[in-house]
């Protein structure tokens, strides 16, 4: 018997997610079959001779290599991805593509708005959007990552000018991943593809494994995550999901029986949950369990939408089966009727070839397949993803300022064209809820503003000098102090006094200096204050 | 060997304006193309688009009157305008408005199905249109009152029927492709009728929601629009087009199309084709006499355009007060940079005018639609049949 | 009579196969008899009964799984005809796949599945497919569209008949439905469409091993060629043949797990091929439920590429094994790859150039294994 070591290597963006990978003997026969975590080094018993290891990436791409075990103990180290934009390398990994080679610009079909919504238990509600989002973009896809708030069903809503609205399920994460691109089914800007994915490297490999089809992979990453997953303390909404999903797949009884005992009484919020535990119960023809398994798919109902989408399937077709069940015994089944006639809405407006569930609709329960555009009226919590164009919608101007007015920025780069339209974006803005959100935008805007852009923004805020300066602070370079305050003019006395204070608050660096100046151009002495 | 599409008055980019391309280059590809070159699926069709430059009204028309206001802006204007065109004797019905029609003249429906079924289609399926409309047209040439049309007796079975027939049929002159490439069948709907099922639910929606008013009413309003737009585009283009040192923004957008065609031109493609429409027919003309008279265009063919008439008022930079109907030489010679140029409009559309009493060297072609009023003006090239009549009237020529 | 082979020892487990293969739609375009008014652009097919009769035809000629060996085959086709049994050429009139003849063949095949918890069920469909919701494929007899009252009731509910064949004993089970998944837009306005269960579904769902494998994925259309096989059938009876095998204790073995892997990636490379519209099948398979054992090793088609492309023309290419030539690739002028077909092993490629613009210094390793092995080999071009 041989030892061989095997280390599959890779960036810290797919570090230790798992891989499946099979070794064949020259018989073509497979000798072992098992998951490897990037970058770990693993052990493997075999004999000698020599070896095709085929490593099955999550992505579907498989990578070859022959080895000659020829010693006591051999090494190899087999690198797995050169991607050419780390950023989106996570994807690539998983296989979120996006066509490389098209001509399309992701930049080039404007307006393309989103906003996120949440469900408390029985009303889905707009939310504000997170103010800490990253935002990167190459020329084909945008990619950006979001903080969200445990325990909660979120959905990511996004639309645009020519881009049908539709709601994007979000993993049961604290922070996920996001990748807009244009659809590379239709080449003509009508569409785009959003893929959303976690940073739980394990689940979602295991997740991109089952959607591929691999079952074999699958079962060999899944045993290993679910053994993980049944024994360890700590959990986390995401993997128990997939988990219990695998198992299902499986059909094994016994480890999803393990499941059902540990975790669907702590997580009672996720629909797939509830899916999962009823069609566990409908794995045995025994009436008690059935009739659970019924009360599991309407508690999902209630629940809201299920995150995935074989979840939505697994409602859909055990609603079906109570209904005809119903219906073979001559008789009627109210709940489970109404329940069926909903779902069967979101059937119809559902994408079925997304793995998360995505579908389409102007709110989360008015559905709707083709509707494009801004939402006029209503758009709190809506951010640009993608700049608007004035040609298309005379009603930027009012749009930006509403945007301004609640309180998100445009993840888009503010051009100065855009800062040209500032001032009266501000004046509406001024005129709606007092200072207090005047303030809080100004800082908002002061936060996310680049610095070569602050000074002319200072100019356009004239008469808000003191919360300008306020939240500049952490931001001006104090070779520009003295422009920023000459231009905001008629600065009164105490407001130089609130700025050093600021600047102290804020433990610049710099403050000595800063307080410094002030002093002098006041002819005040800040240093006692 | 490049195409190029000058447009007319009322052109603006929105959602149907890439559609309207789209239908009209898939039917230029099968039809024009087909008569003056070997492979039309290789000729590059430019379309410059000039329609932002165009008029612009500071009150967006409210000086038209109010009713006529009422009745634009409709979202299907065009199954209207082209039920209107056809001009049926009876009262329209939405369950056989589509038979109605077909009874009047196959090639009424079929000019009807596929202009209203090219409105948002996007380019693939402008092409495959395209191909059906090559078939139907043809069966509509040679089958205009079929028989089986006495045993229909609704729309359903009508579009079923054409359906049928179309696809049973064989275009004469054409090889079955079996050769170049294999034939596949569908197991479920191929959809290339999609398009065509849902231009039908379009046009029987207008019906039902126009029903109990007379069609003709409707249009006026539309008309008057148009009317109101080519008159400020004509103002825009005749005091905007400046000279040939310094070209206005609409003469420049054609000469910068024109040179770019003029360097697509190869040994193998050697032909220029330039097809105008309306006041874009005036543009070219101004364009190929005066700012840039070096290029040679191979074609050109002005359709539903005033060319005659502005020579007529002598409004084009080149035009010689001192020729007219008394002079010596009593009419203007065909430009010396175009080959061959062919006029088509139709008596019905009051924008359309004829050229050989004022040019020589011009073959008018009137294509008669039968119908009237301005409605005609803008649907020229949304009609299958008029490709393909305006096909024969080259093969006419070149013979 | 729609049973074309039975053959059934009391006690032990068997292959049952259900095989419906529909061309002929009377009340559909250019269809005989009473046509709908919109039979939403579904025309006569002709690759159905011929791909449908293929099917049988590989099945009794090939199917072999010594623990479940073929017991029964119920064979249904339009336009109804003649099966000829290609062992013996015993001729079997063949009645239509009329809903009424498909519920009667259903039931005996289903009772025959449900005999033995070790049976294999089969299940093959071709012909026309439609969806109303995306992923709930519904499945035309020969009288879809008989009575326009009831539109529906000539449609086979696939995923109700699959939820219902919970019931069935049979531990493993596969589908094969070589169909269109498109939604016509006339389906859009309808709410709700009851098409026909074979099998009511039943709240008792457990499964044992289980394949489904669609022709194509949801919205998208499947294809044949006029009057040949289509390209999903000819794809899975080449992977039944072997391409879609994987070896296992000495065996190659076809199962649940990998046949729709394998069917999918032949179609996917076929649809690399000029002319050939884009198909890509959709499955849903789980465990190691076999499906055929192969009396001997596949023949696995090799493609091989030389970078750079030009070299291919001077080039002679040859396979050895154990320092013996046992094959030579052949260059194909329309892809300048080269092309054989040889069992699963590892060879070694030995590329050289007569001519000596290109040389290739080390013989290439290839492990070739099935559905297909494709392999790039980089020359050098000689100064």
């Amino acid at each position: 018997m041989s030892k061989l070591f095997l280390t599959l290597t890779g960036t810290n963006t797919i570090s230790h997610a798992p891989v499946y990978v099979e070794i064949l003997d020259t018989d073509l026969e497979t000798v072992a079959e098992l998951a490897i975590l990037i970058n770990n080094k693993q052990k493997i018993q075999l004999e000698l001779g020599k070896y095709l290891i085929k490593i099955n990436l999550p992505s579907g791409k498989v990578i070859k290599k022959v080895l000659v075990l020829e010693g006591q103990l051999n090494e190899a180290v087999l690198p797995l991805m050169s991607s050419t934009n780390q950023r989106l390398e996570w994807h690539e990994f998983i296989g979120n593509t996006y066509n490389w080679n098209t001509e399309q610009e992701i930049s080039q079909i404007p307006s393309i708005w989103q906003r996120l919504w949440s469900y408390d238990k029985k009303n889905w509600k707009v939310e504000r959007w997170p103010t800490k989002w990253k935002l990167t973009q190459n020329k084909i896809a945008i990619s950006f990552s979001l903080e969200l708030p445990p325990n909660q069903l979120q959905l990511l809503q996004i639309g645009g000018a020519e881009i049908h609205w539709r709601f994007i399920a979000l993993p049961p994460e604290s922070n996920c991943e996001v990748l807009v691109s244009p659809s590379v089914n239709k080449p003509d800007f009508n569409d785009i593809n959003v893929a959303v994915t976690s940073n739980n490297r394990e689940a979602e490999t295991l997740l991109s494994y089952l959607i591929s089809g691999n079952i074999r992979a699958a079962k060999v990453v899944g045993d290993w995550f679910v053994e993980k997953l049944l024994f360890e303390k700590s959990f986390n909404a995401l993997g128990v999901t997939i988990g219990g999903y695998f198992l299902l797949k499986l059909g094994d009884d016994e480890r999803l029986a393990k499941w059902i005992n540990k975790f669907v009484n702590l997580i009672q919020w996720l629909p797939d949950i509830s899916i999962i535990h009823s069609w566990f119960l409908l794995r045995e023809d025994d009436v008690a369990r059935v009739k659970l398994a019924r009360s599991c798919l309407l508690e999902a109902m209630k629940q809201g939408i299920p995150v995935y989408t074989e979840g939505m399937r697994l409602l859909f077709d055990g609603l079906l089966l109570f209904n005809q069940d119903a219906l073979a015994r001559h008789e009627q089944d109210v709940e489970i009727e109404q329940a069926l006639e909903l779902i069967r809405n979101y059937a119809t407006v559902t994408d079925w070839s997304k793995p998360i569930m995505t579908f389409y609709g102007t709110a989360p329960e008015s559905l709707s397949l083709r509707n494009t555009g801004i939402p006029e009226k209503d758009t709190i919590g809506l951010v640009w993803l993608t700049p608007p164009t004035d040609d298309k919608w005379p009603l930027v101007q009012e749009i930006f300022s509403q945007t301004v007015e609640s309180r998100n920025l445009s993840g888009a780069i503010l051009s100065n064209a855009n800062l040209i339209k500032l001032p009266e974006a501000l004046a509406s803005a001024r005129k709606n809820q007092g200072v207090s959100n005047l303030a809080y935008t100004l800082s908002t805007l002061a936060e996310e503003l680049p610095p070569d852009l602050l000074l002319p923004a200072v100019s356009a805020f004239r008469k808000n000098r003191v919360y300008t300066l306020g939240a500049f602070t952490k931001k001006l370079p104090p070779d520009s102090l003295s422009e920023a305050l000459s231009a905001a003019r008629k600065i009164k006395t105490e407001h130089y006094h609130a700025f050093a204070r600021n600047a102290f608050t804020e433990k610049r660096s710099d403050s000595h200096a800063l307080i410094d100046k002030l002093s002098k151009m006041s002819n005040k002495s800040y240093f006692a204050a | 060997m490049p195409l190029i599409f000058v447009h007319g008055v009322n052109v603006r980019k929105g959602v149907s304006y890439d559609d309207d391309v789209n239908n009209r280059n898939a039917l230029f590809q099968r039809f024009l193309l087909k008569e003056i070159v070997s492979n039309p699926q290789k000729v590059k069709i430019l379309n410059p688009y000039w329609g932002d430059y165009g008029v612009k009204f500071a009150w967006d028309k409210k000086s038209l009157p109010q009713s006529a206001i009422e009745e634009l802006g409709s979202e299907d204007e065009l199954p209207l305008i082209l039920l209107n065109q056809i001009q049926l004797e009876q009262e329209l019905n939405s369950e056989t408005v589509l038979l109605q029609v077909a009874k009047k003249s196959i090639a009424d429906v079929i000019d009807l199905l596929w202009a209203v079924s090219a409105e948002g289609a996007d380019e693939s399926q402008a092409e495959d249109l395209a191909d059906l409309a090559v078939r139907a047209v043809d069966y509509a040439k040679h089958n205009p009152h079929p028989d089986w049309l006495n045993n229909i007796e609704n729309d359903d079975q009508l579009l079923r029927d054409l359906q049928e027939e179309i696809d049973n049929w064989q275009p004469q002159n054409t090889t079955s492709n079996a050769e170049d490439s294999p034939q596949w069948e569908v197991l479920g709907s191929d959809g290339n009728w999609n398009p065509i099922s849902r231009g039908a639910s379009r046009i029987k929606s207008t019906v039902v929601s126009w029903a109990g008013r007379p069609i003709t009413n409707n249009i006026r309003g539309v008309l008057k629009g148009e009317v109101a737009n080519f008159i400020g585009d004509v103002f825009v283009y005749l005091s905007k087009r400046g000279t040939q040192d310094e070209p206005g923004e609409i003469v420049k957008k054609i000469i910068a199309t024109l040179l770019e065609a003029k360097d697509l031109i190869n040994t193998e493609d050697d032909k220029l084709i330039v097809v105008a429409h309306s006041m874009g027919g005036n543009i070219i003309y101004d364009t190929l006499t005066h700012f840039l008279p070096d290029i040679e265009v191979d074609v050109l063919v002005t359709v539903g355009s005033q060319v005659a008439l502005f020579e007529e008022m002598k409004l084009f930079q080149v035009s010689d007060e001192t020729i007219t109907a008394q002079s010596k030489v009593n009419r203007v010679s065909k430009p010396a940079n175009v080959h061959r140029w062919i006029n088509v409009f139709d008596f019905n559309d009051f924008l359309g005018f004829a050229t050989e009493s004022v040019f020589q060297g011009v073959k008018d072609f009137e294509y008669r639609t039968g119908n009237l009023l301005l409605a005609a003006h803008n649907t020229y090239f949304n009609l299958p049949t008029f490709h393909e009549r305006l096909a024969e009237r080259i093969r006419d020529t070149e013979s | 009579m729609t049973t074309i082979f039975e053959k059934i020892e009391k006690d032990k487990a068997h292959t049952h196969v259900f095989i419906i293969g529909v061309g002929k739609y009377p009340h559909l375009l250019n269809g005989e008899g009473t046509k709908l008014d919109n039979p939403m652009g579904l025309r006569q097919l002709t690759s159905p009964p011929i791909s449908a009769k293929a099917f049988a035809d590989w099945i009794l000629k090939n199917l072999y799984n010594p623990d479940a060996p073929l017991g029964s085959i119920e064979l249904l086709l339009s336009p109804a005809g003649e099966y000829v049994q290609p062992q013996d050429g015993e001729q079997f009139p063949v009645e239509g796949a009329t809903m009424e003849n498909i519920k009667t063949a259903f039931d005996r095949w289903y009772n025959r599945c449900n005999f033995h918890k070790n049976n294999v069920a089969i299940f093959y469909f071709c012909g026309h497919g439609l969806e109303k919701i995306v992923g709930y494929p519904l499945l035309l007899a020969e009288d879809f569209g008989k009575n326009q009252l009831r539109l529906w009731e000539n449609a086979i509910d696939f995923n109700s008949t699959y939820l219902g064949m919970a019931r069935c004993q049979a531990k493993t089970q596969c589908y094969f439905i070589d169909a269109c998944r498109q939604t016509p837009s006339e389906l859009q306005e309808i709410q709700e469409i009851r098409a026909t269960a074979l099998v009511h579904p039943s709240t008792s769902q457990k499964w044992g091993e289980v394949l489904k494998l669609f022709a194509t994925h949801t919205s998208q259309k499947a294809y044949g060629l006029n009057d040949q096989i289509t390209r999903f059938t000819d794809a899975l009876i080449n992977c039944l043949n072997g391409l879609g095998s994987e070896k296992q204790k000495k065996q190659w073995l076809v199962t649940t797990g990998k046949l729709g892997l394998n069917v999918t990636k032949i179609l996917e490379k076929s649809n690399k091929e000029p002319n050939t519209p884009q198909q890509k099948p959709e499955f849903n398979g789980t465990g190691i439920g076999i499906i055929h054992v192969c009396s001997k090793p596949p023949s696995v088609p090799v493609d091989i590429a030389l970078n750079p492309i030009e070299a291919s023309n001077f080039a002679k290419l040859s396979l050895f094994q154990t320092g013996t030539c046992v094959s030579e690739p052949q260059l194909d002028l329309s892809s300048q790859k080269w092309k054989d077909i040889v069992l699963p092993n590892v060879y070694s490629c030995r590329t050289y150039f007569p001519l000596s613009k290109y040389c290739n210094p080390e013989d290439t390793e290839m492990w070739v294994q099935p559905p297909y092995t494709e392999e790039e080999i980089e020359v050098i071009k000689l100064v």
